[in-house]
């Protein structure tokens, strides 16, 4: 076995001065790359940063839009409950009313129109201190009577003479009266001249 | 002998040598070759100048001799550096540096932060185990170095590597080597005579006569004998050192490298040393057909030995 023989070279750097500066701008050399990869990975970060922002931001946006929607939809649906309700109660109303008609029809034998004319001609007669109890339509709406009570005679005898006026276009007319005080107004009515009537 | 260590090149080197003479030279070597060939050598060049600081026309003038496209590798002088042995620190492996700079500034007085180190294990521990460790240190002033490195580069060289002469001879003694043995390669330069100890390719000893060429020429007879005896008696005590502190590699042989002159060094010691003396036949270890320049020319031989030997840091040879 024999041993390598050494070739010496005085050109290489010997001198410990030296290694240490060459050490120092190895490390520089190192830091300065290290701070641009560094720099970069930091750039790419806050890049990555900034786009995950814009997509929380657009996320943002787009929910807050379909939180627009849907309370706009919300406040439809709101208002189509009430409009439902409403309707249900309408509905409820109109087939109150329905059954009345149906009542009223039956009882008069299909002639509701008759009874409605005379009841519209009556209700829009107005006499302070008379009110009515009852309106009957009877014979084919031919007949009709009227009960009620007054604060007095005189006012009872007013509203048969403008009772009269407006039935004259039905063909109708109350020329019977039958006037007596009130039974039940001796507390209420004594000493004031009330009075019950019934008008046929 | 292998090279274990990984190298920056493999396919070959411009080696350019700074000596401390008066010249500067260049090789080419091609190291990527078969298993079975030796790394050859494309092209060599040796321009007059000041080798430690050459001008830029010389370094421009050498450059445009070699191949250009290989990487360029630089020796330094012997006078720019300084190579010593110390005991290993028992530190781990990457804190070698700062251990050994450390241990270094303890013995000097200067701070020794001002120096570029690099270092080679002398490898004991598989023969010796229980032999402390030791190492070569080589330390070049980095300002010195910062300045050549510079200048270098104004004249359109970029050097990726800064070796040392003593690890290119190491390089060359090396591949010479047989299995086992310890090899002496004794060389001849401008400034004086070198000695390279090796074994399984790594550095054992190094030793240098610091003796001028020119002081040599100009002596007479008597005084050259006195210096190849001095040459021999090294040798000898270099060799009695191996075999006391390494006697795992005996040295045998001793290889004379080529000389810048006929000196007659190689006759001394065949006749005077108890050992077989042998010349270097570059040949053996390069392929030098494309440069016969430098196969025909002993001198040129000695003046490229060392950017040769430093080429070959990334071959994989065998002689």
């Amino acid at each position: 076995m024999t041993t390598p023989v050494t070739h010496i070279n005085l050109l290489q750097r010997t001198a410990p001065a030296h290694s240490v500066g060459w050490a120092l701008m190895a490390l520089l050399a190192l830091t300065v790359v290290g701070s641009g990869y560094y720099g970069s990975s930091v750039r790419a970060q806050a890049q990555e940063a900034m786009r995950l922002r814009d997509d929380v931001a657009q996320q943002l946006k787009d929910v807050q839009a379909r939180i627009g929607v849907q309370s706009g939809a919300q406040a439809k649906s709101t208002q189509a409950t009430a409009l439902r309700q409403e309707v249900d109660a309408l509905q409820a109303q109109s087939q109150a009313a329905q059954a009345l008609i149906d009542a009223v029809r039956t009882a008069e034998g299909g002639r509701s129109d008759d009874f409605a004319r005379a009841l519209t001609a009556m209700a829009g007669l107005k006499e302070p201190g008379l009110w009515l109890n009852s309106l009957t339509v009877s014979a084919g709406g031919k007949r009709l009577e009227v009960q009620g009570e007054a604060s007095n005679g005189a006012s009872v005898l007013r509203y048969a003479r403008r009772a009269n006026e407006s039935l004259q276009p039905l063909t109708l007319r109350l020329d019977s009266l039958d006037l007596q005080p009130a039974a039940g107004g001796a507390a209420s009515g004594a000493g004031t001249g009330a009075v019950s009537f019934r008008l046929y | 002998m292998k090279f274990g260590f990984t190298s920056i090149n493999s396919k070959g080197w411009t080696a350019i040598d700074c000596s401390d003479g008066s010249s500067l030279c260049a090789v080419s070597l091609k190291t990527a070759v078969r298993a079975d060939e030796r790394p050859q050598v494309l092209a060599v060049a040796e321009v007059a100048g000041p080798g430690v600081d050459p001008d830029a026309a010389a370094l421009r003038d050498l450059m445009a001799q070699v191949d250009r496209s290989l990487p360029v590798l630089m020796t330094l002088a012997r006078t720019q550096y300084r190579l010593r042995v110390m005991p290993e620190p028992a530190v781990p492996q990457r804190e070698m540096l700062a251990s050994l700079r450390w241990s270094l500034a303890t013995e000097s007085d200067g701070p020794l932060e001002d120096f570029n180190l690099a270092w080679m294990r002398i490898p004991t521990e598989e023969q010796m185990p229980a032999r402390p460790r030791q190492l070569y240190v080589v330390m070049a002033p980095t300002a010195w170095l910062t300045a050549r490195l510079a200048a270098w580069r104004q004249t359109g060289m970029k050097p990726r590597v800064v070796d040392i002469r003593e690890t290119a001879l190491r390089n060359i003694a090396g591949v010479l080597e047989r299995p086992g043995e310890g090899l002496a390669l004794v060389s001849v330069d401008a400034e004086g005579v070198g000695m390279t100890f090796t074994h399984q390719g790594s550095l054992y000893l190094d030793r240098y006569i610091e003796q001028p060429l020119a002081e040599l020429r100009a002596s007479d007879p008597a005084a050259r004998v006195q210096l190849h005896e001095r040459i021999a008696l090294q040798l000898l005590r270099s060799i009695d050192v191996i075999g006391r502190s390494y006697p795992f590699m005996p040295i045998t042989r001793v290889v004379v490298a080529p000389a810048p002159e006929a000196l007659g060094l190689l006759e001394f010691l065949s006749a005077q040393l108890p050992l077989t003396v042998e010349p270097l036949d570059l040949s053996r270890v390069f392929d030098l057909s494309k440069v016969p320049a430098l196969a025909q020319s002993p001198a040129l031989q000695a003046r490229c030995l060392v950017p040769l030997g430093a080429a070959l840091r990334s071959a994989k040879v065998a002689a």
